[in-house]
């Protein structure tokens, strides 16, 4: 089934040659404009979050963005090599080992995105044993296990939502599809990476044997202002240099609304400052991760002529020299 | 019910509620997984799937990814063919992938 190209650059509004961090910007402002908790247009908000999302899947990771460049050059050529892991969509159901396609609607990733960038296709997608030629007749064979990533946002990773799939049978002997739709419940307390079974949703049985299984693939939305590891979260506190240096208190956003925290004389770069039992929860007995303000100095765009001047005032005062070799 | 009404689809969709906490001890385990009790234990004991403790009885259970595990391993022994020492490679390198894949997911976005 011919998939349709996605121009992740379009969607998220930087052109093909815009650096790693023009896109994290641009990724982020979008994020925080249709993120679904601020929006004004919840409904429309939602879809166009996840696109934003899905594109920054792959522009924001190197070795993907690459890969898409690539493929978008060669998109319009008429020969289209299979990409890799296309055939883990498929799924062995009939007698005579015939391969039926999967098509999955509401995961909150497109066809695009699933068939090229698709986490389930490196080790997953079990396919059933082959059957015999001749249609394996008499023997009961277990239907295939079908996995599919599904985009998740943090805030529904936390409090669980409902997701209305509809999954796509298609028969390529005949052609004909069945088109099958459910509502799955999505787990409070999932975490990024876990295999959420739907059991009997998988591959059809061959010889009266059991259907297989769905696991959906739980995939973190990016959000704007987090980064997710386990159960701890990341906040990067851009702060002035003399800040840094002198110290300040300052507002950070938690899941659990904002916070004071103080910033010590002396931060230097890349410090964390950990923030206990603000992070997300791990699961057992209520216990929680935690969250890391990660200092980021930032210097000034533009500097005035005095500025220019205290500043040279004191690197003339100061010893501090950072290379010792 | 009648079958012709427009509402009838609506309440045929199969609603779903996985339990992303449900355990498995190892005889249900072994039956999802349709291979023998025997053989799931020899997973555990050589490192190809790891059980989780169960906090009410401390026994040792399987959660839904266990079982993932399992039926992959069950597949590449019967269908691929391979051995043992073969899948302890393969299930050992995969993890270490996901993991990298996880590392990297998180320092690019950081």
């Amino acid at each position: 089934m011919p998939v349709e190209f996605k121009d992740y650059y379009a969607i998220l509004g930087v052109p093909r040659t815009a650096s790693e961090q023009e896109i994290k910007k641009a990724f982020r402002s979008l994020a925080r404009k249709y993120h679904p908790d601020v929006a004004k247009d919840k409904k429309n908000a939602e879809e166009k979050f996840k696109e934003i999302n899905e594109a920054y899947e792959v522009l924001g990771n190197p070795d993907n963005r690459k890969k898409y460049d690539e493929l978008g050059a060669n998109w319009n050529q008429r020969f289209q090599p299979p990409p890799e892991g296309a055939t883990r969509r498929a799924w062995r159901g009939s007698a005579d080992g015939q391969s039926y396609e999967f098509h999955f609607d509401g995961t909150g990733f497109s066809d695009f995105f699933e068939q090229y960038f698709g986490r389930s296709g490196r080790f997953g997608g079990v396919e059933g044993p082959e059957t015999e030629p001749g249609g394996g007749r008499g023997v009961a064979i277990r239907g295939q296990d079908i996995e599919s990533d599904i985009l998740v946002t943090l805030e529904e990773a936390l409090k669980g939502g409902v997701r209305v799939l509809s999954l796509q049978r298609t028969d390529p002997r005949t052609g004909a599809s069945t088109t099958q739709t459910i509502r799955v419940r999505i787990p409070a307390g999932v975490h990024d990476g876990q295999a959420i079974r739907v059991a009997g949703m998988g591959g059809a049985g061959i010889g009266g044997a059991a259907s297989g299984d769905l696991f959906l693939r739980v995939r973190l939305a990016a959000h704007p202002d987090f980064q997710v590891r386990g159960s701890d979260l990341y906040y990067t506190l851009d702060v002035a240099p003399w800040e840094a240096v002198l110290g300040t208190k300052v507002i950070v956003p938690t899941l659990a609304g904002r916070i004071s925290v103080r910033v010590p004389a002396g931060s230097d770069n890349g410090q964390q400052l950990r923030i206990r039992g603000h992070g997300l929860p791990t699961g057992e007995g209520g216990q929680h991760g935690d969250l890391y303000v990660v200092i980021n100095i930032r210097l000034p765009d533009h500097i005035t002529d005095k500025e220019r001047e205290l500043w040279k005032q004191l690197s003339e005062v100061s010893k501090f020299n950072p290379r010792t070799t | 019910m009648n079958p012709f009404d427009s509402s009838f689809e609506t309440m045929a969709v199969q609603v779903f509620e996985p339990d992303a906490r449900a355990l498995y001890t190892i005889d249900s385990a072994a039956a999802l997984a349709h291979i023998s009790r025997r053989h799931v234990a020899l997973y555990c004991k050589h490192g190809l799937v790891s059980p989780v403790v169960d906090q009410a009885t401390g026994g040792w259970c399987f959660d839904d990814e266990g079982i993932r595990v399992l039926r992959q391993i069950e597949y590449l022994r019967s269908a691929c063919g391979i051995n043992f020492h073969g899948i302890r490679l393969i299930m050992r390198l995969a993890r270490e992938v996901e993991t990298l894949h996880e590392q990297l997911r998180f320092f690019h976005r950081a």
